[in-house]
């Protein structure tokens, strides 16, 4: 039997999530991403066609000055403003019964107390829906709004990810099945960045611990995402190119103590589809209308915390101070034989996934051959990319067996892994279980 | 943004009625609370309350997040006010404004929140180590709420927003300010990563316990919430320093009192009348203006429902119901006073940051 490729809707609540700048698209609705309804609206319909989940990308500041200022970032609302999925959330567990609900939030945003309480609440209601990706942070603003003097450095950002993470993981593992033993629970926390002496807030929830992504590019990523992740974030170039990539995950996670099968990969990809090569074309013209590339220029030097707008159009770009996510960027530098100048940014071409239903089933059975395991839909337009998607790819991935034609019953953890409710015991948040009490 | 309830009336004309819920987790995350939500929703009670357990000190009963609970009802019901409550020491300012801002946008103005201390020594220390612990937390309450303040109130224009899609301009920058706080707790660069919510900043509720952390917030506090059975003179002292909290900061616009009454511990219908007039002399005697009716578990069930109907037809609501909740408490979507709550706040609001970071480098020398 084919394997399947689990599949995410990647979206964000703020104008456009990445193409910037599709909100001019008049088919486009993203504009409306105050609005509950919105988000409710596609919950739904991913839900309707069986997706595994929808997925909100968070950020927590603006990206790094574009010529020395962030006129660029407010005028075109380059991911800004961003509103915080976590109440969106928390209102979809309510309007959703299967579909996964996962977002991003990041290490230096919250307490482990309060956030864990976040989680476990979030778990209870949606009936282990919930999934977590957890992030470090890489932009200086993100770190300015939250009494940070500036980006903590990119070894120091992942010992802290460490307590953080850990400390979350303990709290949310060593709840009780019986409410009655939450005041015998005490959690005492001395660390680095909290001190904290708590109980459990409530029972354990379904998946006790939300299902863990993680990106992960850095040399430190990579190697905390091995010990934490149970979804991996990659950004291969190509399907030849992933295998190189399925290994170093695979291994790095074996070197803690896992198998290499307990992180499932997921690509990013966003696809324009027609009934015939021409017409994809053709749509793929009309959405490259709405492209800018100076945006997307100010979008990744933002990322990567390097100005680019401070550099001649010809001048090889120098990175070397470069402190945030470094990935997306390496890509590009690795393409380009090394060295990259802002007029051959400028110039990439818009790309997205184009061609019909059956060209772009085949390319993503390569994928799916080269080891990925899922893969996070993005969109131009809301809800424009994901109809199309549901309407025409996705009958046939599922007659290929490349997607599920319905839910399969329990968590959202059982249902991406095939395994248990609740974190395996080569992970490291299950030490902190406490012995015996686990019956699921 | 203004709903369309009769433009040039009193937008509010009832006494205004909450319901505050401190029942135990199964029936706030099952369908219980949702169950009751819609029915006082559809029966025109002004606000939802959800307490938080775990800032009392408890740790022997289940304490789930009120945001998450709160928020989870938001799409079940239409005109009823949500309020959660929330400490300084659960999150960074940021972080708290921006939960708040969400969920007013979701809403559509309906999101309020109850701001307290920890109750007890142990449910300080089990959030977080408190830096100050004795001297530095009325300060710390009050540096909270500036840069909360500061967010949702100086940090966007009204007409900074444009959507305008044939220009590509999504917000003006020019009307996008840094709000560059640096205090001795917290410091926040801003700019609001939310854009304005209908009501900006969302209803603040204060439920009363000293007058020492009420002096330090009081400049903010727009609901101030007796308990019912507090005696007149105590009700009395109660609204003299709250009133002349208010004046001495300089607003314009006093805070609403509201009796807190707990319904008894079994929803029995043939009860309700000799309550209701318990709680309509608790009021009076306390001088306030709204009645907050706080409910147990027994009133979460579908077997309080018969209670609930004859509470509520027992009960005047406002006839006109505007869905943003400080249009329904005071007349009014937004604060009157931000302008004169600004120069408090003595911000460096510009279109950059204020305060250099160190570099790179002499972090990692540190």
């Amino acid at each position: 039997m084919n394997r399947r490729l689990r599949l995410n809707a990647f979206v964000m609540a703020t104008p456009t999530h990445n193409n910037p700048t599709q909100w001019r698209n008049p088919r486009g609705e993203q504009l409306r991403f105050n609005e509950l309804e919105l988000w409710t609206s596609l919950a739904s319909r991913l839900e309707a066609a069986a997706f595994d989940g929808i997925f909100f990308a968070d950020i927590l500041g603006l990206q790094g000055a574009f010529r020395g200022n962030w006129d660029e970032h407010i005028e075109k609302g380059l991911d800004y403003p961003t509103n915080d999925p976590l109440p969106i959330v928390a209102a979809l567990a309510s309007t959703t019964q299967r579909i996964g609900l996962a977002f991003t939030n990041s290490i230096i945003q919250g307490h482990p107390v309060t956030f864990a309480r976040q989680l476990a609440t979030l778990d209870h209601l949606s009936g282990g829906r919930i999934g977590w990706n957890i992030v470090t942070s890489s932009l200086e603003n993100s770190h300015r709004n939250v009494s940070l003097p500036g980006l903590i450095p990119h070894d120091e950002r992942y010992r802290r990810a460490e307590e953080y993470v850990d400390a979350v993981l303990r709290i949310l593992e060593s709840s009780p099945d019986d409410p009655d033993e939450l005041g015998d629970t005490t959690i005492v926390h001395h660390g680095e960045q909290f001190g904290f002496e708590t109980n459990p807030a409530l029972r354990a929830s379904p998946q006790r611990t939300p299902f863990l992504f993680l990106a992960g590019a850095s040399p430190q990523g990579q190697q905390f995402a091995g010990r934490y992740a149970e979804a991996q974030f990659i950004a291969s170039p190509s399907p030849e190119r992933t295998a190189g990539v399925v290994e170093r995950i695979r291994s790095t996670a074996v070197a803690h103590g896992r198998l290499g099968s307990d992180v499932l990969l997921f690509q990013g990809f966003s696809f324009i589809i027609g009934s015939t090569e021409e017409e994809a074309r053709r749509l793929a013209d009309d959405e490259s209308r709405y492209d800018d590339p100076v945006s997307r220029l100010v979008q990744l030097g933002g990322t990567i915390g390097v100005d680019f707008g401070r550099f001649d159009l010809d001048e090889p770009i120098d990175h070397a101070s470069a402190q945030g996510g470094l990935g997306p960027f390496q890509g590009l530098l690795a393409a380009n034989g090394g060295s990259i100048t802002v007029r051959q940014l400028i110039e990439r071409p818009f790309r997205a996934l184009t061609g019909t239903p059956e060209t772009l089933a085949d390319q993503l059975e390569q994928w799916r051959d080269a080891g990925v395991d899922g893969i996070n839909v993005g969109n131009h337009v809301i809800p424009g990319t994901f109809d199309n998607f549901i309407d025409h790819l996705l009958p046939e991935l599922q007659r290929r067996g490349l997607a599920q034609r319905d839910y399969e019953e329990g968590t959202l953890r059982r249902r991406l892994t095939g395994g248990s409710d609740r974190l395996n015991a080569r992970h490291p948040g299950a030490r902190h279980r406490i012995a015996g009490k686990d019956a699921r | 943004m203004s709903s369309s309830d009769a433009p040039g009336q009193p937008a509010s004309t009832g006494r205004p009625l909450g319901v505050s819920i401190t029942a135990d987790a199964p029936a706030l995350l099952g369908g219980a609370l949702a169950g009751l939500a819609r029915r006082l929703d559809e029966r025109g009670v002004d606000y939802l309350h959800l307490d938080d357990l775990s800032l009392n000190g408890e740790t022997r009963r289940e304490t789930p997040d009120p945001l998450i609970v709160v928020s989870s009802i938001v799409a079940v019901t239409r005109r009823i006010g949500l309020i959660s409550t929330h400490t300084a020491i659960q999150n960074e300012p940021f972080v708290q404004a921006r939960y708040l801002a969400v969920l007013d946008h979701l809403s559509e103005g309906r999101a309020g929140w109850q701001y307290r201390q920890p109750g007890t020594e142990r449910a300080w220390t089990s959030s977080t180590a408190d830096p100050d612990p004795s001297a530095g937390r009325a300060g710390r309450d009050r540096e909270f709420l500036d840069v909360v303040y500061a967010l949702w109130e100086d940090s966007w224009d009204d007409d900074a927003v444009q959507r305008d899609r044939e220009r590509g301009i999504y917000a003006d920058p020019r009307k996008v300010r840094f709000i560059n706080h640096l205090g001795p707790h917290y410091s926040v660069d801003g700019p609001f990563i939310s854009e304005p919510s209908p009501q900006r900043s969302p209803v603040l509720f204060w439920r009363w316990t000293t007058i020492d952390h009420f002096a330090a917030i009081a400049p903010y506090v727009e609901v101030v919430v007796i308990d019912g059975e507090a005696q007149p003179d105590q009700a009395a002292e109660i609204r003299h320093h709250a009133e002349s909290a208010v004046n001495d900061s300089g607003r314009t616009t006093p805070a609403q009192f509201h009796a807190a009454v707990r319904l008894p511990d079994e929803a029995d219908p043939a009860a309700v009348g000799a309550l209701l007039a318990t709680a309509e002399e608790q009021r009076q005697r306390l001088g306030a203006v709204g009645l907050q009716l706080v409910a147990g578990d027994a009133w979460l069930g579908p077997a309080a429902g018969t209670a609930w109907e004859v509470l509520l037809d027992a009960l005047p609501v406002n006839a006109r119901r505007p869905r943003i909740l400080r249009e329904r408490l005071t007349g009014a979507a937004r604060l009157g006073w931000a302008d004169w709550s600004r120069e408090q706040r003595r911000l460096r609001l510009g279109r950059d940051t204020a305060h250099p970071a160190p570099a790179v480098d002499d972090i990692e020398r540190n």
